[in-house]
């Protein structure tokens, strides 16, 4: 069941970043309006990068620890060093995960050229990236609340594999949105750099 | 004077012998007879097996305690008056069998089907452990399959030879075996056979004394052993002492120096009701201090003043006797308990589980991952002691007759037994378990170690003047490797062509390498294991309850604490072995790496409970605006 749902997840996501990555070099688009341009640059500047790449780092090793558990054992149970690495990257993944929302929640608030902007050809990187940040931030709290709420002696053994699983069930779209609006992100910046 | 007598006694006995090949006389032909229109019960297992269930099997469902007042009946079927001239010890067979119980298939039951062939083993049990200590033995016995024992017949062990060592702590059901030897089958026939014994579990008579029954046994009156265990008769005299021809019908036909010796019962005169019967305390479901006759482990720490500072099993402390869970029915095979056992209902899971009867409390295991179920048995957490740094000693009711007359009560006194050591099941789980290092002599046939009979070694020893003074508190003699080097000589240079000898001890085979002695691994040599079911612990006491890191710690004695090694050699005693290596494919750097990362767990806690808060505020601060925006956007559009 939760095989499927993950490739049916991450189907998905490469779905949308290849129709998009194919629709824009069919359109052949010119620069979108990337909106406001963010302020600051020098160690403010390079903090935030640092940030964001930290951020994607823990998710994705997060994500691949999970994964290559479901890939490579029957039981598809995150167990041994796989869940060291896993739990090991929670604490960093959870800060990056603050700063991110920190640095991108203003610049990624919803507005009224949002509308216009996602019927625009070519003009949907910036309403879905504020889309898909949003989404994932959305998703995180029950990510961590769910699986730190486990660790409190707090739940039957019943109730505790129910959290596993909101947790397995949360973290899955929580990974498809994070990597959804690190490639829109990755096509603003890039689209603004070319301006 | 003293030969002729003696052959006139033989001369008697042979006359008594081939008499006995005759329809047997009564001993007391002339004794009115109570009920004589009662069912002789003289061949045991043709005549008991009967279709339709006996009066005592087949009950009108009422739940009082059936009155057992009912004639004694002596082992050829005959009722024993009280005014018997010569009175016979009761048979429990014939007594409990005769109209009521179908004691054929009770004998089928757990308790007595050890020596029945085709019975499974199932899960490891408590072995019996033969011990020598003027040859440093101390091996386990089993007449079930159990990997780690030996079948008494290895060692050249007869099942007389079983019933006289042990058969003291067993609920009976001993008997001349199929190809007993001549010499066993006369011994058989002087002692009586060790019959099952109902009155172990079911007598609740304060006057029952399970001790004076292994007392009876020891001196082979196996015949008289319940009589004398009840307490309704007194048994005098030692059929050990009684030369192979005795007949216990015919006592009298001994030497006069043997006569003081002839086992004799003598019924208390008040044991007899008006009627001629005898009322008997008999319980359906015994009292849980009639197991621990047989079923006693105690700490050695706790014995003694200590005891007070034991605890009980949380069961046997609300109430719960045995055998609530260690259920039978009429065919007397216990309920073992253990997961994966025939019987799902009665084990921790069936009771504690979700949904299920008797009222048990659910299990809720708040804030422990599933996977410790899945990888540890419920007895891994909750039963035995909590484990310490090295494991602790005990004693056994079955190993060190605890409760029999002149038992050594030093805390040193072998069998050396210890616990807890987690160890990995069949089925993949850890649980904890109960140890015993093997120490035996053998020889090495086709790279098999044969074991060798205590006796046999002890000749060898006594040959070879190496006999080592006994220590007074039970435990091991005080040898070394030059003794062991000595011994296995000796055995060499009894049976040079019977394979060399080896000595097994301290998880070490021993042997003579080019005369000198060499130590090395074994298979046969590694401890015998069996699974720790009691005491259980509640929730509150069960490990883990004082935090993960009860075990998920780098000095958690679960998987880094020391089994001691026990050996007659004090150098092999010095080195411990460590737990992990019980517990196969343990990936024991993972569980140290593992358990390095715990001390951080408070901060992975705080810092997710951190984020995930602050997430929840930067959510609602711009979901607010949103709403209070679009609230506006409202409002303005109405204007």
């Amino acid at each position: 069941m939760y095989r499927t749902a993950v490739l049916w997840v991450f189907l998905a996501v490469v779905a949308i970043v290849a129709v998009d990555l194919v629709l824009r070099l069919v359109l052949r688009r010119q620069a979108p309006d990337v909106g406001e341009r963010p302020a600051g640059s020098g160690l403010f500047g390079w903090l935030r990068v640092a940030v964001n790449v930290l951020g994607f780092a823990a998710l994705i090793l997060a994500a691949s620890t999970s994964l290559s558990a479901l890939l490579t054992t029957t039981e598809g149970q995150l167990t041994g060093d796989r869940l060291i690495w896993h739990v090991g990257s929670a604490p960093a993944f959870a800060l990056a995960a603050v700063a991110i929302a920190l640095f991108w929640a203003h610049r990624n608030r919803f507005s009224a050229a949002d509308w216009s902007r996602l019927t625009s050809p070519g003009d949907w990187a910036i309403p879905l990236r504020k889309l898909f940040f949003w989404i994932a931030v959305a998703l995180a709290i029950p990510t961590l609340v769910s699986i730190l709420a486990a660790m409190f002696p707090l739940f039957g053994t019943d109730d505790q594999q129910t959290l596993v699983e909101i947790h397995r069930y949360c973290a899955l779209p929580l990974a498809a949105a994070g990597l959804l609006f690190a490639y829109f992100a990755l096509v603003t910046w890039r689209e603004r750099s070319q301006d | 004077m003293g030969t002729v007598r003696f052959s006139m006694a033989a001369a008697l006995a042979t006359m008594c012998l081939l008499e006995a090949q005759q329809p047997k006389p009564k001993l007391v032909d002339n004794k009115p007879k109570l009920v004589d229109n009662k069912p002789k019960l003289v061949d045991n297992k043709a005549k008991l097996v009967e279709n339709k269930p006996k009066l005592g099997d087949n009950s009108a469902g009422s739940r009082g305690q059936p009155a057992h007042i009912i004639p004694l009946r002596d082992p050829e079927g005959d009722t024993i008056q009280p005014g018997d001239r010569r009175a016979l010890p009761f048979s429990v067979t014939q007594t409990c069998g005769g109209d009521c119980h179908d004691v054929a298939a009770v004998s089928r039951g757990w308790h007595f089907n050890a020596t029945q062939p085709g019975v499974p083993a199932g899960r490891n049990g408590q072995p019996w452990l033969l011990v020598d200590r003027e040859t440093a033995t101390q091996i386990p016995l089993s007449y079930r399959t159990w990997p780690g024992t030996y079948r008494p017949r290895q060692l050249g062990m007869s099942d007389r030879e079983f019933a006289v060592h042990f058969g003291g702590r067993t609920a009976g059901g001993f008997g001349p075996e199929e190809h007993a030897s001549q010499a066993d089958r006369a011994r058989w026939s002087v002692s009586g056979n060790l019959e099952v014994n109902c009155l172990v579990c079911h007598d609740a008579s304060p006057a029952y004394d399970q001790a004076e029954y292994a007392n009876q046994v020891a001196k082979e009156n196996f015949r008289y052993a319940p009589v004398a265990a009840s307490g309704i008769g007194l048994v005098t005299g030692s059929s050990k002492q009684m030369p192979d021809l005795f007949d216990y019908l015919l006592p009298n036909s001994v030497e006069d120096s043997l006569q003081a010796q002839i086992p004799k019962v003598e019924y208390g005169p008040g044991e007899f009701l008006p009627s001629g019967k005898v009322a008997f305390d008999i319980v359906r479901q015994p009292k849980s201090s009639q197991c621990y006759y047989c079923h006693t482990n105690t700490d050695v720490d706790l014995t003694g003043a200590a005891r007070w500072k034991g605890h009980e099993d949380i069961h046997l402390a609300r109430g719960i006797a045995c055998n609530e869970c260690h259920r039978h029915g009429l065919d007397h095979m216990v309920v073992r308990g253990y997961e994966g056992g025939a019987t799902a209902s009665l084990t921790c899971e069936g009771c504690h589980a979700e949904g299920n009867a008797m009222g048990a409390p659910h299990a809720d295991h708040e804030g422990i991952p599933p996977v410790h179920f899945a990888r540890m048995t419920c007895t891994a957490c909750h039963s035995g002691p909590l484990p310490e740094p090295s494991t602790r000693q005990f004693k056994n009711g079955m190993s060190h007759g605890l409760g029999e007359f002149n038992v050594n009560k030093s805390s040193q006194t072998l069998p050396h037994l210890s616990y807890p050591v987690f160890a990995r099941q069949a089925d993949g789980k850890l649980a904890p378990n109960r140890l015993v290092w093997p120490a035996f002599w053998g020889r090495l046939q086709n790279g098999a170690v044969s074991p060798i009979h205590p006796d046999q070694v002890k000749k060898a020893i006594e040959k070879g003047k190496l006999s080592a003074p006994l220590t007074a508190d039970g435990s091991w003699l005080n040898v070394d490797e030059h003794w062991v080097e000595q011994v296995l000589r000796a055995l060499d240079e009894e049976a040079p062509t019977q394979g060399p000898a080896v000595y097994i001890a301290g998880g070490k085979l021993h042997r003579l390498d080019g005369g000198r002695l060499r130590s090395e691994d074994n298979a046969q040599a590694q401890p015998y294991l069996w699974p720790i079911a009691h005491d259980v612990r509640p929730a509150t006491q069960a490990l883990g309850a004082k935090g993960c890191q009860e075990c998920h710690s780098t000095d958690s004695a679960i998987f880094f604490g020391k089994v001691a090694v026990d050996s007659p050699l004090a150098s092999e005693r010095k080195v411990a072995w460590t737990m992990s290596r019980f517990e196969k494919n343990l990936d024991v750097d993972y569980q140290a790496r593992l358990a390095g990362t715990w001390k951080y767990r408070i901060w992975l806690k705080v810092i997710g409970l951190a984020a995930a808060g602050l997430l929840l505020l930067f959510l609602l601060a711009y979901v607010l605006r949103a709403v209070e925006r679009l609230s506006a956007t409202t409002v303005g559009r109405s204007r």
